[in-house]
């Protein structure tokens, strides 16, 4: 169900494209759609092609649609664009020794803040069993 | 104990804000070149004076050398032409000019008016070449050194400040 809500996404936000990129295989239309969205429009750096109206986002929406009909595959598109323009025009950043904070870096912050967390509950329990404690001495005398 | 506790959580978010505060700042919209220390692209594309004249990387000579990409639609082109002009003027270094997706007699009228400070232009009518050198926009410049590789490239106007701090050190 889920797999046609998403196919269904890829095809119906697109039919523009569809004019200004006509493809005869579908199957390459797709990744088409697909790979416009991967890659970030270096012009205005926080939307990806598919977004952007920016003349080189429409000049690298035109290579890649030439690339596919060559029959280039995806990883071949990829490296075309990332050997002129660097791994910033992948929208998500490859993992590599510098950007494995980047990656790591929030699950390894929820861990530390778990952690601070649970020691202050057990604090809090300790204390509020002093306080029982005491509670009882009292009673008892 | 308890009061390490308590504030370690403190300054780390203290941190965080001082880190966040200081990257606001830090407009970086200049995108960093993959092509240094590369060799210059090939093409084959004519010149911008010279419809017939089809020239390749091959005539970008007498290095180091600016490769300057123009347009009579970018604005800051004009900004920037007037130091151009005095970089040829004083011969402080060889200018090519790379026209991005013009007009050519658009092109020409505009050098015939402002000046011409490049050797020629070659004539990128498609950005072909410019997609090459991972063009985004224009102005930008590459600096083309003795040995033949690609070593500064400065997106936005080139002024005597940029010439100074990125390209000055590269002349022979």
């Amino acid at each position: 169900m889920i797999l046609l809500g998403v196919a269904g996404l890829i095809i119906t936000d697109n039919e523009e494209n569809q004019e200004i990129y006509p493809f005869d295989d579908f199957k390459k239309e797709v990744r088409f759609n697909v790979l416009v969205k991967d890659y970030r429009c270096p012009k205005c750096q926080s939307s990806n092609l598919a977004g952007s109206n920016a003349p080189i986002a429409k000049d690298l929406k035109l290579e890649i649609y030439k690339l596919i009909k060559l029959g280039k595959s995806d990883q071949e598109i990829t490296n075309f664009l990332t050997q002129r323009y660097g791994d910033f025009i992948l929208y998500e950043p490859p993992f590599n020794s510098t950007t494995s904070i980047l990656w790591i870096g929030p699950f390894f912050l929820l861990i530390v803040i778990l952690f601070l967390v649970s020691l202050f509950i057990s604090k809090k329990r300790k204390f509020a069993s002093k306080k029982d404690n005491l509670h009882v001495k009292s009673k008892e005398d | 104990m308890n009061k390490i506790i308590h504030t370690v959580p403190l300054v780390f978010f203290g941190f965080l804000v001082a880190f966040l505060f200081f990257s606001l700042g830090n407009k970086n919209d200049q995108l960093e070149s993959v092509l240094i220390d590369q060799n210059f692209p090939n093409f084959s594309l004519t010149t911008l004076e010279d419809a017939n004249r089809i020239i390749g990387k091959e005539d970008i000579v007498d290095l180091p050398a600016l490769v300057n990409v123009w347009a009579t639609w970018c604005i800051t082109c004009k900004v920037e032409h007037p130091f151009l002009m005095s970089l040829k003027e004083n011969s402080v270094i060889n200018i090519y000019g790379l026209n991005y997706k013009d007009s050519r007699d658009k092109a020409l009228i505009t050098l015939e008016q402002d000046g011409n400070p490049f050797i020629y232009s070659i004539f990128d009518k498609t950005g072909s070449l410019a997609m090459d050198l991972g063009v985004y926009g224009a102005p930008e410049t590459f600096l083309i050194g003795a040995d033949g590789l690609i070593k500064v490239r400065h997106v936005g106007a080139l002024t005597p400040v940029v010439w100074e701090k990125k390209f000055s050190m590269f002349l022979k």
